[in-house]
């Protein structure tokens, strides 16, 4: 098993020769690739190359065709009892926010600890509860916009609002499907500052997809790159040259071409 | 870009213009066919028998001017009746929106589980192509005279509707948030309270109480068959000829309907307020 170069540490997730169909279509191929604790790793790789179905497959929502996901203290990911017992302790924030338009922001952050309720308690939210989300909310700088309804959110806030109902669950896992793609560049190095301090601070693995590569540079420790559903880069975020970019983004190929063209 | 041959670029470019003809060809056919069910609709009714209009004005404006001025001097026996329907139409609204929700999950193609959906459907439908006015007369014969009866039959014709209004709605509801629930270990049943329903309410409530209005009309009609209210006294009115009656009563029945729809909107704006 291929283990990454810069994962000294004991591997909080761990995906075996994983393979996701979707529809007809393999999306991902024999995946192998661990990802360390009190980390942060990039995944990159052009459109459809299938970054979104890893993160799916990383928190349950698409289940693989053949190989295993596991995680550590929990173990395999192939029953209902362990994949709620590894989806508890994980968070996700999606591409498309996934937020609920006509509940306001700190409602919205509240969604994230839904599992710490029963779903036919007629209860309001707990106080303790309330105050958690409305924490959260401050960490992304939208506490003023605690009360708001989301569809009069901008695309940005609502990114936000999606990032604080991830980081109230205080997760040991961390997933983003491009996080700050609708955050401006500023607040985006803000954010990314707030996951570095999070990892900083232990017990947290976090995992994002990310099309901007200056940002992954800079923010993660390791990258991954992705090019037709298989790793084909794998290493330290500082190894990730202009060669290796070449590999795997390769905007002058033809499109029926194998490999990259020399620029 | 480059790589595709000219040729087969061509070719591509003349099947998008091609699909572009077919979309119009098939839009033409489609009207033809609409214009004809509809005239065909028109001529089985013998909409086109001119013979069939003669001295149809004038027996209207008879009845009509029968009618002029409304007689409003039994109008202290009214509360009683009015009442009634009111109550059937209320009563009858929640027993239909209590048995349409369960329903409607069940039925529900995207929530319910797979084999039920169908069985459910069909029973829906059964109890909504069971006219209202037969529900009333089995329920008049099952538990006799009154406002009784009336709430059960518009709650069986209702839940017909309710039901399958409500499977639509949870059908097109977003799956995104749902998702997002289920990534982080929440239940189905709690998918449904904290992302499902928080999305469907407003329109729930919508058709609800469009059904309760609606209600409020069918229970009038359901007087005919001795279920009581409003519409046994129009009924009456109508079979001693005492049109100027009728007219008074049905201005009340315009009046509460009125009000109703007032009182809806005004639950409505609540309820979409959220701040």
């Amino acid at each position: 098993m291929p283990f990454s170069v810069t994962s000294p540490q004991l591997a909080t997730v761990t995906v075996e020769r994983l393979t996701v169909r979707r529809g007809n279509r393999t999306v991902l191929h024999e995946l192998s690739l661990s990802f360390a604790e009190d980390s942060i790793t990039a995944v990159v790789g052009p459109s459809g190359v299938g970054k979104t179905t890893l993160m799916g497959a990383l928190n349950g929502l698409l289940r693989p065709s053949d190989g295993a996901i596991s995680m550590a203290g929990i173990g395999r990911l192939d029953e209902a009892g362990t994949l709620r017992e590894a989806r508890r302790r994980t968070a996700t924030v999606f591409q498309n926010h996934a937020l609920i338009d006509r509940l306001s922001a700190l409602d919205n952050v509240l969604l994230g600890l839904a599992d710490s309720r029963h779903p036919l308690s007629p209860l309001p939210w707990p106080r303790a509860l309330r105050e958690r989300a409305a924490r959260a909310l401050d960490e992304v700088g939208l506490l003023g916009r605690a009360t708001t309804r989301i569809d009069r959110l901008s695309g940005g806030e609502r990114q936000r609002v999606g990032i604080a109902r991830a980081l109230v669950r205080c997760p040991r896992l961390l997933l983003g499907d491009e996080p700050f793609a609708s955050v401006d560049p500023a607040l985006a190095r803000r954010l990314a500052e707030e996951f570095r301090r999070l990892v900083a601070r232990g017990g947290l693995t976090v995992i994002l997809v990310l099309h901007q590569l200056q940002m992954a540079r800079t923010l993660a420790d390791r990258i991954v790159g992705l090019a037709d559903g298989r790793v084909a880069f794998d290493g330290p975020a500082a190894a990730f040259d202009a060669a290796a970019e070449n590999r795997i983004f390769p905007s002058h190929a033809p499109l029926d071409g194998q490999g990259p063209v020399s620029p | 870009m480059t790589a595709i041959p000219t040729t087969s670029k061509d070719a591509e470019l003349a099947a998008v213009l091609d699909d572009g003809r077919r979309r119009v060809l098939s839009g033409v056919a489609t009207t033809v066919v609409l214009v004809l069910v509809i005239a065909g609709a028109f001529a089985y009714a013998n909409a086109f028998d001119l013979e069939r209009y003669r001295g149809a004005v004038s027996t209207i404006l008879t009845l009509a001017a029968d009618s002029f001025p409304p007689d409003f001097s039994r109008w202290q026996l009214w509360g009683r009746p009015l009442l009634e329907t009111l109550a059937m139409s209320i009563a009858g609204t929640v027993l239909a929106c209590m048995a349409a929700l369960p329903l409607g999950i069940l039925a529900a193609r995207t929530i319910g589980p797979t084999w039920c959906g169908a069985p459910i459907r069909l029973l829906l439908n059964t109890v909504r192509s069971i006219p209202g006015l037969v529900w009333g007369v089995i329920f008049v014969a099952a538990v006799g005279f009154g406002p009784l009866p009336g709430v059960f039959a518009l709650a069986c014709h209702s839940t017909g509707m309710l039901g399958k209004f409500y499977a639509e709605i949870l059908e097109h509801v977003d799956p995104g948030p749902g998702d997002a629930l289920r990534s982080q270990g929440v239940s189905r049943l709690g998918v449904l309270r904290f992302s499902v329903v928080p999305q469907i309410l407003p329109r729930l409530v919508d058709v609800t109480l469009y059904r309760w209005e609606h209600n409020v009309r069918a229970a009038t009609v359901l007087g005919v068959v001795g279920a009581g209210g409003l519409g046994l006294e129009i009924i009456t009115a109508f079979h001693l000829f005492e049109y100027r009656e009728a007219l008074a009563l049905i201005i009340v029945l315009l009046g509460l309907v009125t009000a109703i729809d007032f009182l809806g909107a005004w639950i409505r704006g609540r309820f979409l307020r959220q701040e």
